[in-house]
């Protein structure tokens, strides 16, 4: 085993790992979890078995497995990007509606004072 | 009315309305940092202050939730920065009492529009050829700030945008509801002080992104 995949593949099992926990202390939801443990795992068997990623790589037509790699990367950033920018939203919704109620709440009681 | 940091303007803006016999004034100060909410409070109209600053469409919403608990009839729309005419307000209403008529836009190019730069006439313009088009409209004006409305809309719709795209939201709730609406002209006035308080030209691209987002995927 090369350098790189003992280095890469330490890190990522630390991140299973972490994901596994997560878990079992109930901060992400079971299907969540999947997505997360099948995504590493995938990674992982990749930096195990570098040579397998040209085969998938082929058949997408793309040269090499680590650019197949790389595309699968920033498909991936850009949802979560695309994800966080979503939950951001919903945050900023309900932070109006607190506001909003405040406001309103505060009127009433000077309104009846 | 809503406002954020109108210090310099709101006293003048506030006096005209009430001079010219409007005094059923709801004002939303949205988080103000400056003295606006202490000018305003020397008024005898009525105040809701958003302790944070969440936008002009957030603000409308707070102020259209306490007018329809009060049970008012006819609901207007006037900008706090000095921009609208006050004398404007009466022709806004008309429609609403004599042609029933649901909704009443504000339309400063039939109307008349004093000191806009070229480059914010062309935004405007484009964005009114790209509403109508969406929407399968025919209007002049699609964000301008004084509008009417019979107060029951807002028992159908609500402003979910909170800041400026509010008014693409509306105008597409209202085409949805199959809303009575009309134009009538008003005057807008831009000087140095709203140009430089209110909305940005970049603006511009993030309205029309959440224009085609509600419109292709909500």
């Amino acid at each position: 085993m090369l350098k790189y995949q003992i280095f890469f593949g330490a890190i990522v099992l630390l991140i299973i790992i972490w994901n596994i926990f997560s878990f079992k202390r109930g901060e992400i939801r079971l299907r969540r979890f999947f997505i997360f443990i099948s995504f590493w795992l995938f990674v992982l068997l990749a930096i195990i078995f570098p040579e397998e990623t040209n085969k998938i790589a082929k058949f997408f037509n793309i040269t090499r497995g680590a650019d197949f790699f790389i595309y699968i990367s920033i498909i991936v950033i850009f949802y979560t990007l695309f994800k966080i920018y979503e939950k951001i939203e919903q945050i900023e919704r309900n932070i109006t509606k607190i506001v909003r109620e405040i406001a309103l709440i505060k009127k009433d009681r000077e309104d009846n004072f | 009315m809503t406002a954020l940091n109108e210090e310099k303007v709101v006293k003048e803006v506030i006096e005209g309305l009430i001079k010219r016999g409007f005094f059923n004034i709801v004002f939303v100060d949205d988080g103000s940092t400056d003295r606006t909410y202490d000018i305003v409070r020397n008024f005898d109209i009525v105040i809701l202050r958003h302790i944070i600053n969440r936008g002009k469409g957030a603000s409308l919403q707070t102020g259209t939730e306490y007018i329809l608990k009060k049970g008012f009839k006819v609901i207007v729309h006037f900008d706090a920065d000095g921009q609208h005419n006050p004398d404007d307000i009466e022709n806004l209403v008309k429609p609403i009492s004599e042609e029933n008529v649901d909704v009443v836009f504000g339309s400063r190019f039939i109307g008349s529009v004093k000191g806009i730069p070229l480059l914010r006439k062309l935004i405007l313009k484009g964005g009114i050829a790209f509403t109508n088009f969406l929407y399968g409209i025919k209007l002049t004006d699609v964000h301008n700030g004084m509008r009417a409305f019979k107060a029951d809309v807002f028992r159908k719709i609500s402003f979910t945008e909170d800041r400026f795209a509010y008014a693409s939201e509306l105008l597409e709730k209202i085409v949805k509801e199959g809303l009575k609406f009309k134009e009538v002209p008003v005057t807008i006035r831009y000087t140095d002080y709203s140009l430089k308080k209110g909305q940005k030209n970049i603006n511009a691209i993030n309205i029309l992104y959440r224009m085609l987002k509600r419109r292709f995927f909500a």
